[in-house]
């Protein structure tokens, strides 16, 4: 009986369980052709200083091969409002589950954009990997640029940011990772930067931000020496121009790896010292400088070099970001974890961050010069 | 031979009844109530419900396995038993149609918006009935399968890996909470239910060892709850875990696959196994005190009504809102319930005892 019992019960178990499914069949049908896909919202701010949101829409073509962008722009206060008016524009149902991406043009993010990025969390249907993009310019110029080597815009933007992203150019900032940065104490958040260049989007530096608002740019140059200060850095590539006496050229490094380990501590006449040790390996790819690359001594003046160029680099950056007053790379939370409760809730870091001395020692490793030593110079006898 | 209860079958019966739909939000109030490293709460909190299951255990060895209603009807005149009984099915019935309730509402917010709550509350109500009449054996072997479907999950922790950063916990020990007594209270609600092994003890297999299983079904509640509220402490920073209302389900929303994406919706389904135990044995229970108050009453008919009374009463709180601060409110007594309950039986046998020793004298 009791076999049967069970047997009988998975069988019901099954039977609700497509019952349930049928409920989605009902007034809620949704055809694929009969949706416009919301892929890239963009938001502007007008003449008049009124949001203005633009929709980059996917639509499948009838029989399903082709697969078309369309852009609708709506004035309104609210992303959600944007919706609603951006529906009267067409003939397709607007749906934002497959939401990749939002824009905010530097206006707008200057003014903040908290409350932009509430209610993409607050929407159920948004995923949390929504990436958040500042453009330099104007969004909706962006989006409706026509690409000859791309014809969707916004997928193209999308598919560029992810790149970059995955070799590490760009951190990968999404609503999730700007809301983590923006609600924690001792960092503020950063968003990478596109830009329309001919016939090309290029990445074009880091958005910093000071809490929710745009505060400055970072330029591309720093984007690996970023990515290095926040995480472990993987399979990256720096170009190096060593400008020293003994070692002059310009090295390319390939495969570098670097881990990090901050330290604090407290100066005599009070505020703090934070200093970041980076541990950087690479293989040489590219060597222009007259250095022996077969000599180990003159291999260990390269590493200096290398080394010496990445610390005063990243000393340059943190002196950008406590210039705008914005603590991207986290040195509030390096001290946070060095200091107890109590002093770190009675100290105003705002104040006391452009005070404090950030220090950068690098030791840099090289793995292996490559396949060969040397080409000689032909001597001419 | 009459079919017993093992220690198996206990051990994951009690993590099913246990774990359910407050483990969704059980980070952020981690976060809210206890601040900095707030998962060292859920610790504390597995230790307090270890030991409730001891004064259980107690009762257990008292009572030498004799049922909670034997023991009550000992010493105490059916007049006053009757209406205690009808008030613990009330009381438990009604927690049980709440945690199947709460678990559709926060489905159709991420799934179903326009699905009516009603025809999914009778889905899943016919679920729990079906399970009650079958009896206790064929529910806690239900419930060993269905755990498979759940404990898989455990993996999914390692998704996070990447996101996962040891300095965002900062080193400060509980700060930056608020009420931590009313919060530990609250955040309890998500470790009981293992009191419901109170009824099922004169079905159990003689042996000493369940009691020991109720415990390693208690440890593997919390772990699990351990394990994911100390990934998203890393995961997520304190001021955002404690705006998020369901964090484990941004987390579970966060897991992205090469081919598929947006994978809460799929993974949130599979919870629907363990609030299914979870509501069927706080049905049944309710069904068991019915049944002492209508001992020649049909039990299919009986657990029939039970849960054809539940759902009207599912159908009162329609926000999520209303249905929380209901849910907060009863969660409140069953804490005490947890405590109270086992301390007068153990009384109630101790009297018993001193009585039959006099007796004999």
């Amino acid at each position: 009986m009791s076999k049967r019992g069970l047997k009988l019960f998975f069988v019901c178990v099954v039977l609700l369980g497509s019952v349930l499914q049928m409920t989605g069949c009902n007034k809620s049908q949704r055809i694929l052709e009969k949706l416009a896909i919301d892929h890239t919202i963009g938001y502007d701010l007008d003449d008049e200083q009124k949001l203005s949101v633009t929709a980059a829409i996917i639509n499948q073509g009838e029989g399903g091969s082709e697969v078309k962008q369309e852009l609708i722009t709506a004035e309104a206060d609210s992303s959600k409002e944007a919706k609603i008016k951006l529906s009267r524009q067409t003939s397709r149902n607007i749906v934002s589950g497959q939401l990749r991406n939002t824009m905010y043009s530097m206006d707008v993010a200057s003014q903040g954009i908290r409350k932009l990025i509430e209610n993409l969390v607050r929407d159920p249907s948004i995923s949390p990997r929504v990436k958040i993009t500042v453009v330099n310019g104007s969004v909706q110029e962006l989006l409706s640029s026509k690409f000859p080597n791309h014809p969707n815009t916004s997928q193209y933007v999308d598919h560029l940011l992810e790149k970059n992203w995955k070799n590490q150019n760009i951190p990968q900032v999404n609503i999730y990772q700007f809301t983590r940065d923006y609600l924690d104490d001792g960092v503020d958040p950063v968003a990478p930067i596109v830009r329309k260049k001919g016939d090309n989007v290029i990445v074009d530096g880091l958005a910093l931000f000071k809490d929710d608002k745009y505060v400055g740019k970072l330029s591309p140059d720093y984007n690996m020496l970023f990515a290095m200060s926040r995480g472990k850095y993987r399979q990256g590539e720096i170009y190096i121009k060593l400008d020293q006496n003994d070692s002059d050229g310009a090295v390319m490094l390939g495969t570098v790896s670097s881990d990090k380990k901050f330290k604090v501590w407290r100066k005599r006449s009070g505020g703090f010292v934070v200093e970041l040790f980076l541990e950087v390996k690479g293989d040489i790819m590219e060597y222009t400088g007259n250095v022996l690359l077969s000599n180990h001594k003159d291999i260990i003046t390269i590493e200096h070099g290398i080394s010496k160029y990445i610390s005063n680099k990243m000393e340059d950056m943190v002196d950008i970001m406590k210039d705008k007053r914005a603590d991207n790379v986290g040195l509030g939370k390096q001290v946070r974890n060095s200091i107890s409760y109590k002093e770190w809730k009675n100290i105003n870091w705002d104040e006391l961050y452009p005070e404090v001395t950030f220090r950068c020692t690098v030791n840099t490793k090289i793995k292996s010069t490559g396949e060969i030593l040397e080409i000689p110079v032909p001597s001419r006898e | 031979m009459k079919e017993r209860l093992y220690s198996t079958h206990i051990a994951l019966l009690v993590f099913m009844i246990q774990t359910g739909v407050a483990a969704l939000s059980l980070s952020r109030k981690a976060a809210v109530y206890f601040g900095t490293n707030g998962w060292l709460s859920i610790l504390i909190l597995g230790c307090v419900a270890a030991i409730n299951i001891v004064l259980i255990s107690v009762v257990n060895r008292l009572g030498n396995g004799m049922s909670v209603f034997e023991i009550m009807e000992k010493s105490i005149p059916r007049f006053i038993v009757i209406p205690i009984y009808l008030l613990l099915a009330a009381y438990l019935a009604a927690i049980g149609c709440l945690v199947g309730k709460q678990y559709i509402h926060i489905f159709q917010l991420i799934a179903f918006p326009t699905a009516s709550p009603l025809m999914l509350q009778g889905c899943f109500d016919v679920l729990v009935l079906f399970l009650v009449i079958k009896g206790i054996y064929n529910i806690s072997k239900a419930a060993t399968v269905f755990s498979f479907l759940i404990l898989w999950m455990v993996f999914l922790l390692f998704a996070f890996s990447n996101d996962f950063e040891f300095e965002r916990m900062t080193p400060f020990v509980f700060k930056g909470g608020r009420d931590m007594l009313e919060g530990a209270v609250d955040m309890f609600a998500a470790f009981v239910g293992y009191e419901l092994i109170l009824f099922v003890m004169p079905y159990a297999d003689r042996s000493k060892k369940w009691m020991r299983s109720v415990q390693i079904g208690n440890l593997m509640t919390t772990l699990t709850y351990f394990s994911f509220v100390f990934i998203s402490f890393g995961f997520f920073s304190l001021g955002q875990l404690k705006i998020m209302i369901y964090p484990l389900l941004d987390m579970l929303a966060y897991i992205q696959l090469p081919f598929v994406e947006r994978l809460e919706n799929i993974l949130f389904s599979f919870l629907l196994f363990t609030v299914v135990v979870t509501s069927t044995m706080y049905t049944w229970s309710a069904g068991e005190a019915v049944h002492h108050v209508f001992p020649k009453a049909n039990r299919n008919i009986m657990a029939l009504f039970i849960v054809f009374i539940t759902f009207l009463l599912s159908i009162l709180p329609d926000t999520l809102y209303k249905l929380e601060l209901w849910l907060k409110i009863l969660s409140y007594g069953e804490a005490a319930f947890s405590f109270a309950f086992p301390i007068f039986l153990i009384l109630l046998l101790l009297i018993q005892g001193r009585m039959g020793v006099k007796n004999r004298v």
